[in-house]
């Protein structure tokens, strides 16, 4: 990437510190890239899993889910009193 | 639990929680109120679903009204079938039942193990807040009818009427929730990534702050394109009526900030205000969405066919042959069984017809027909079976005849136009012409300016906050509403009860109660012992008169009724502790016939005619409060469809400024609604029954009163329960103040609007200002809306 003449321009060091400083803006920048990419992606992720679960109709019945888990599989065989 | 549910020293059913007269009915410990519910608890015991009674007590549906053995004999019908079921090919059909009993996870779970009573059923699945059931089902094993008799024998009768014939309805339009999902997404990362933007970056980092820019530029599209949809087809469609709507200067506004927006990225001038046009576009669907939030369990567009069966038993040559109804025709016989609705005009050919009209007219108590009389449609026959002549096809008869009018043809034109809109016309205008002076006085001043300044303008001045205080009140106070409830179809018709000036009552079902009746004794006075055999005898019997006299007098425990005789549209008689009893007609106990004009039930002990129960409409206990509020603010009306026997009582209750009709048909309330509205008059209209359909459809705002929000009731603009009606004019008065809530958020929108108009002119609207402004704004003005229409509601105590 390229810098810019403007960091040349402001910081009056030595010649060993300014390339030192250019390296790391240069590796903050691409850090930045990094990150980015990073937290769009998680971001799109959550958006792909609603839009999802809005399809599939999870938000449409809101209560049926929720009574279901508690529901055994086979009633014991206690129940059948008769 | 293995013990009876006793509670209050009463019996209750272990299946279905009602009293039980007695023990007789049992199972080891458990007693039933009736053979059906026995019967159900047998059928799950057997398939050891007992489970269902541990989730929650008494789950079950009362069982007293016993279901044909072939009412379902249609469902065998191929025609029939293909209009019912979703998907089918060689092995399995998919079909999905309506069953309005189910109210509870108890019901959940028996549904959800059918399979376990009929092995040909691969899987059901229910939808709980529509109250339907998806069934997979074999073909080879079992058959869509005997599904519904399963269904039935527990309790569940599928409920098929005649509008499943129609097309199917619409799947569910979530396509703005998806809107919302994107919008939301965008406008999140946008911000994020305006941070550099609004701190300001250092002058180094430029290639870091372009490739920001351009990424929100790249966020925004979909924004653009598919997010804010909604906005630009609401637009379009008013602007093709030559009208200005509220959505129009937001279309103008997003599509602005865009262009300039890309513009500044393109250019490298600057860096847009993606984020405030994704923020106002998510703020603006979410609000849309909390105001469009329907009541799916609820229909407001119910007409006859949703009442009327698929399909009954037609007559020919002594065997019954199921028919849908828009295949009958005059000259048909007709047989309709006990508890069915008779679905066109006809001839009573035979039989007695004791017809329950509740459904039409409010009016509980059944008519009685003789063999040779007219029956209209829409009626429900209650005891034993009828056989009809059909005189004219159902889409012709009496009842029907009203949908097929013109009126009811046509698609339904905006009724009114929100006060909200003409706002925003005006809002538009001023923008506009602010816009314009800007622009001159630049152009005269410094040409290089009049572009920021304009665009600025147009985005800083978009009337969304207008909308948003308008969407979100709204929402709200459906919500609130919603609560007591009293739902609304939508949110115009908030505005509607606000503006309404007359207020037409039917009579029957509506001020009165189709649930009680009034009923007093006249004649020779009957000792206590008398009074309970009465009670004794009435209780024996199911029909309605008999019913309602035995809960007015008490079911009595100790009296023993033997020789039992029920002559159907006549009376009862029984001997009762060695006294014979009649009750029933004056022609049946007496002999004469009757001169009194209302229904009565006469008495005779051991063959004295001692007296007769009158039986009179019961006022809903909150009406004369109720009226007497409404009586000040609004011109009231009764229409009745009966005579005038009530005149007198109405007058008192309603005042003398009141118009009170009678013998009213469903044409007549129509025509005086219209006739009212010409006078300039807008109209509530509160009504119960299929014969208020047409004024309800026609008044301003139609509100149709329900027992229960399962019943049905007749296409309206409002469902209220019936023992929420005493509150209607708190209903009212909130929807009153849903109009100064918006206004008020409208006012201190417009003091933001200038706040950011005064740095818009000067063409130095910087992002951060934009950004802060913005959203700080829309946020401000739904906490507002939301807190006061709240803070009303619980002052209120709504």
């Amino acid at each position: 990437m390229k810098i810019s003449p403007a960091i040349d321009t402001r910081y009056a060091l030595t010649g060993t510190r300014k390339i030192f400083l250019q390296k790391r803006k240069i590796k903050s920048m691409s850090v930045i890239i990094i990150l980015l990419i990073a937290s769009i992606s998680v971001a799109a992720l959550f958006l792909v899993a609603f839009l999802w679960g809005v399809k599939s109709g999870q938000f449409e019945d809101d209560y049926s889910p929720s009574s279901r888990i508690l529901f055994d599989d086979k009633p014991s065989s206690s129940t059948k009193t008769v | 639990m293995a013990s009876p549910v006793i509670t209050d020293q009463q019996l209750h059913c272990y299946h279905c929680g009602e009293t039980c007269a007695n023990e007789k009915i049992h199972v080891a410990e458990k007693i039933f109120c009736c053979e059906g519910c026995k019967m159900v608890y047998h059928i799950l015991n057997q398939s050891e679903l007992c489970e269902y009674y541990n989730l929650n007590e008494t789950p079950g549906i009362n069982q007293r009204v016993h279901v044909r053995k072939d009412k379902f004999a249609f469902l065998d019908d191929d025609k029939i079938q293909a209009q019912l079921i979703s998907f089918r090919d060689e092995k399995q059909v998919h079909v999905t039942f309506y069953l309005p009993q189910m109210h509870c996870s108890s019901c959940l779970y028996l549904l959800e193990n059918l399979h376990r009573l009929d092995p040909g059923v691969v899987s059901s699945k229910v939808n709980f807040t529509r109250k339907e059931v998806d069934i997979v089902l074999l073909t080879s094993q079992t058959s869509l009818r005997k599904v519904a008799e399963t269904l039935t024998s527990i309790g569940y009768e599928p409920y098929i009427s005649l509008s499943d014939l129609k097309e199917k309805r619409p799947a569910i339009n979530r396509s703005m929730v998806y809107q919302l999902g994107i919008a939301g997404f965008c406008f999140g990362n946008i911000m994020l990534m305006s941070f550099p933007e609004y701190l300001g970056i250092d002058a180094s980092e430029v290639g870091l702050r372009a490739m920001f820019r351009w990424a929100n530029f790249a966020l925004a599209i979909p924004v653009l394109l598919y997010s804010a949809l909604p906005f630009y087809e609401s637009s379009w469609k008013s602007l093709k009526h030559k009208f200005l709507n509220i959505d129009a200067p937001i279309a103008l506004a997003i599509i602005v900030t865009f262009i300039r927006s890309a513009w500044e990225v393109i250019s490298g001038t600057g860096g847009g205000y993606f984020d405030s046009m994704t923020g106002i576009v998510f703020f603006m669907l979410a609000g849309r969405i909390v105001q469009d939030k329907t009541y799916r369990q609820l229909s407001f567009e119910r007409d006859y066919t949703s009442y009327f069966p698929i399909a009954v038993s037609v007559l020919k040559e002594n065997t019954e042959v199921p028919t849908t109804l828009p295949d009958l025709k005059p000259g048909d016989t007709l047989l309709i069984h006990n508890e069915e609705l008779i679905p066109a005009d006809g001839i009573l050919s035979k039989g007695k017809a004791f017809i329950d009209y509740s459904f039409v007219t409010g009016e509980s108590l059944p008519v009685l027909k003789e063999v040779g009389e007219l029956v209209y449609a829409g009626g429900k026959q209650t005891e034993g079976n009828i056989e009809i002549l059909v005189v004219k096809e159902v889409a012709q008869s009496y009842l029907t005849k009203l949908w097929n009018r013109d009126e009811f043809k046509k698609q339904e034109q905006a009724k009114s136009v929100s006060f909200v809109h003409l706002l925003s016309r005006y809002f538009t205008y001023i923008v506009l012409t602010i816009a314009l002076i800007t622009g001159i006085y630049w152009q005269m001043h410094d040409p290089s300016r009049v572009w920021p300044a304009v665009t600025a303008i147009f985005i800083i001045a978009c009337p969304c906050a207008l909308l948003l205080s308008n969407t979100f009140t709204n929402g709200n106070i459906l919500r609130i509403l919603g609560r007591n409830h009293f739902y609304l179809r939508s949110a115009q018709t908030i505005e509607d009860m606000a503006k309404a000036t007359h207020i037409v009552f039917d009579k029957t079902g509506t001020l009165t109660s189709t649930q009680q009746q009034d009923i007093h004794y006249e004649g020779t006075e009957l000792t206590d012992r008398q009074l309970k055999q009465v009670a004794a005898l009435a209780s024996c019997s199911s029909h309605p008169l008999s019913k309602a006299l035995a809960k007015h007098l008490g079911i009595p425990k100790d009296m023993e009724v033997s020789g039992f005789k029920e002559i159907t549209g006549k009376g009862i008689e029984g001997t009762v502790s060695n006294d014979l009893l009649r009750s029933g007609s004056c022609e049946f106990v007496a002999g004469r016939h009757s001169s009194q004009p209302g229904t009565a039930v006469y008495i005779s002990i051991n063959n004295k005619i001692y007296g007769y129960f009158l039986f009179s409409n019961h006022y809903r206990e909150a009406i004369p409060g109720l009226l007497n509020e409404l009586k000040n603010d609004y011109r009231l009306s009764v229409l009745s469809g009966d005579n005038e026997a009530e005149k007198a009582n109405l007058e008192k209750l309603l005042g003398r400024k009141a118009t009170l009709l009678f013998h009213q048909k469903p044409e007549d309330k129509l025509q005086y609604i219209l006739q009212l509205q010409e006078q300039g008059d807008r109209v509530m209209m509160i009504g119960d029954g299929l014969n208020d359909a047409g004024a309800l459809k026609q008044s301003d705002i139609g509100i149709a009163v329900a027992e229960q929000t399962n019943n049905f009731t007749p296409s309206s603009d409002a469902i209220i329960e019936a023992r929420q009606f005493s509150r209607l004019t708190k209903f009212i008065r909130l929807c009153r103040a849903n109009r100064n809530i918006v206004v008020a958020s409208f006012v201190m929108s417009i003091v933001y609007n200038i706040i950011g108009i005064a740095f818009a002119v000067q063409g130095n609207l910087s992002p951060l200002v934009a950004a802060i402004l913005m959203p700080s704004s829309s946020l401000s003005i739904v906490l507002l809306t939301f807190g006061s229409s709240s803070l009303l509601a619980r002052r209120m105590k709504l």
